[in-house]
């Protein structure tokens, strides 16, 4: 008994065993879950923004990367720059890139501090820099995307953000609505656990 | 219940220095600062734990002790102890008695810096529920006794505590990540008891109580010699039942909100504490307790050009529990501290028209289009609802508190858009930002 005690405040004060890493991109429960863009058969690419908020700082995109099924191909990023905006955010959606704005950059190309800090027009203050994910469903069944992240410097300061972030595409023309999708609440779960994009216990 | 501490303590930390553990070096019990005062005079069995100041062991809380101010409480005496699980707290009758375990106790420094340490030991994992040990803060800083409820949970080698600023009444915050075990605490003076208090002449034995409690008996009375507080009594004969808000939405213009709050759903609720015998009660600390049903909310699809905003509740049933403390040296004035707990959320669900402020999307820096069938919200943390719920701890008197459940897949505000075509925002950010209040319309 001695023994065991000694030896468990021997393994206590030896400490525990690291956190997992909180930059790696892995299967997750996602946060947030984006269903049925309406996607269609000549063109089966749809996007999903986050946000840089980081006014008036430089910002340079060193990385992106996503976690997706295997029938849905990433497609990199583009980044839009609040000038580039026409008064809406970017959000989700079909097309890539996204459609509804009056252009976008390279998502390596440097970002100047003076089009961070740039107020829309109808905006009543900077509006972030809006990196959209790009996406393409292949074939005729349901896929994903779970899990985004981005790495990049802001005045030279590195970081690294990840995003918990979901997205389900379904088929044309039927998309993702239904009794056996989108009404089912375990259409997302299925969906993501079939493709090992979340945990077997999650 | 009744659980002897000292002795088992006393074991604990002997046998540690017996057999020459790292962490508890024969002679260091005496260092670090002694237990003295108040705190010595009402949790006498804390004394026979070493200072955490002196220990390797696993951290079970840390933090900074300030005023509300900001003044920090430095050299303020922390105690740590366990409360019984809250299934063994309701099974006790109105009137029955428990122990507080001691588990750590320090002293803050000049900063109000503290670290409280400790392991697991075999009667704190008895004491642990499904969501963790129930714990209770005793800060002992001048001339005033705070009182703060919380949780941790042990997590293999350590322990774990989820940051829940403002169901706690200190300040709303989110943190960011993982859970830790920080906790800083802003004690207000007056929400504290005032010690030392002077009264002339003749015991004030029994002090007033209120309209239906069980009545003070000998048992009930510090007796000089021994500890200057009496152990915790729980007073309420059946649990108090009150509705709580778990979740609020707002949706517009032809969309649809569905709410889901399923077996495993986890709420926050803020704990309630009277330092003056019960005529007031204010948010003292806040603990998490798991549902065990899957609550049947309705959805709501609001018509084009209109807005539906909807408070989703369940019913949460909370105990009470009351302990006399002499309040001055001269043993003839006694105060009477009576402290909440949720016992645990029992089912039931309903939605009423939300009285919280209403909000547009308008602003654009906190809209996000949605060109999509759905969005939904799974695992993020939820918005802290203020004024929750409210019951009576005491006959005639109020308690408020505060709630958060944390968006999960037991917990999950969706929206559908009948047409291609809606947004979502959030309160007071992006929708996907922390702690948001959502509205969903479609287009």
């Amino acid at each position: 008994m001695a023994a065991a005690l000694g030896a468990m405040l021997i393994a206590l004060i030896a400490g525990c065993g690291s956190d997992a890493d909180a930059t790696t991109l892995t299967p997750t429960r996602p946060e947030t879950t984006l269903i049925g863009p309406p996607i269609t058969a000549k063109d089966p690419t749809f996007h999903a923004a986050v946000y840089l908020d980081h006014p008036g700082a430089e910002i340079r995109v060193l990385d992106v990367d996503a976690l997706t099924s295997p029938n849905v191909s990433f497609l990199g990023a583009v980044a839009v720059w609040p000038r580039d905006l026409k008064g809406e955010n970017v959000g989700s959606g079909p097309k890539f890139p996204p459609p509804g704005i009056r252009g976008h950059h390279a998502v390596e190309e440097v970002i100047p501090a003076g089009e961070t800090a740039f107020v829309p027009k109808g905006w009543d203050g900077p509006a972030s820099v809006a990196i959209a994910f790009g996406f393409r469903l292949n074939g005729v069944e349901d896929g994903a995307a779970n899990g985004m992240r981005i790495v990049y410097e802001v005045d030279g300061k590195r970081k690294t953000e990840l995003y918990r972030i979901a997205i389900i595409a379904c088929p044309p023309p039927k998309g993702c609505r239904g009794a056996t999708k989108a009404d089912d609440p375990e259409f997302t779960d299925d969906i993501l656990r079939r493709y090992g994009l979340v945990p077997e216990q999650g | 219940m009744s659980i002897s501490c000292r002795p088992v303590v006393a074991a604990v930390v002997a046998a540690c220095v017996a057999v020459g553990v790292p962490g508890i070096a024969a002679g260091e019990t005496t260092r670090g600062g002694a237990l003295t005062g108040a705190a010595l005079s009402r949790f006498p069995a804390f004394a026979a734990l070493p200072d955490s100041r002196v220990l390797a062991l696993p951290v079970v809380l840390k933090g900074t002790l300030t005023e509300r101010a900001g003044t920090p409480l430095g050299g303020a005496q922390v105690l740590l102890s366990a409360w019984p699980s809250p299934e063994a707290l309701g099974a006790l009758p109105a009137g029955g008695q428990f122990d507080l375990v001691p588990i750590a106790r320090t002293v803050a420094d000049g900063r109000g810096r503290y670290e409280l340490r400790s392991v697991l030991t075999p009667v704190l994992a008895s004491l642990t529920g499904e969501d963790g040990l129930d714990i209770q803060l005793d800060v002992f800083h001048e001339d005033r006794h705070h009182v703060y409820l919380a949780q941790v949970r042990p997590d293999g080698q350590g322990w774990v505590r989820e940051a829940v600023g403002g169901v706690d009444g200190q300040t709303a915050s989110l943190a960011a990540g993982a859970a830790g075990n920080l906790l800083d605490l802003a004690l207000d003076p007056a929400g504290a008891e005032r010690l030392n208090i002077s009264a002339p002449g003749v015991s004030t034995w029994p002090p007033p109580t209120r309209a239906g409690e069980p009545p003070l008996t000998e048992r009930d009375k510090p007796v000089a010699g021994g500890p200057s507080c009496s152990r915790p009594t729980k007073i309420n004969e059946h649990p108090i039942p009150a509705m709580t808000t778990v979740a609020t939405a707002i949706v517009s213009n032809g969309a649809t909100v569905s709410i889901t709050y399923t077996d495993g759903a986890k709420t926050v609720i803020s704990t309630g504490g009277s330092t003056d015998s019960g005529f007031s009660f204010g948010v003292s600390g806040a603990r998490e307790r798991s549902a065990h049903f899957t609550a049947d909310f309705r959805d709501f699809r609001a018509k084009s050009g209109r807005s539906i905003a909807r408070e989703f509740r369940v019913q949460v049933e909370h105990d009470v529990t009351r302990r006399v403390c002499v309040a001055n040296a001269n043993w003839n004035r006694y105060s009477v501290q009576y402290l909440t707990s949720p016992r645990g959320l029992t089912g039931g669900g309903d939605d009423i028209r939300s009285a919280r402020p209403v909000f547009g999307c308008e602003d654009k820096h906190r809209r996000a289009p949605a060109v999509l069938g759905a969005v939904k919200t799974e695992r993020a943390k939820a918005a802290t609802y203020s004024a929750a719920f409210s019951f009576a701890p005491v006959k005639g008197v109020g308690f408020s508190g505060n709630a958060l459940s944390g968006y999960s897949k037991a917990v999950e505000i969706a929206y559908a858009f009948s047409r291609i075509g809606g947004a979502w925002c959030g309160h007071t950010g992006m929708p996907l930002h922390d702690g948001q209040r959502l509205h969903g319309y479609g287009r």
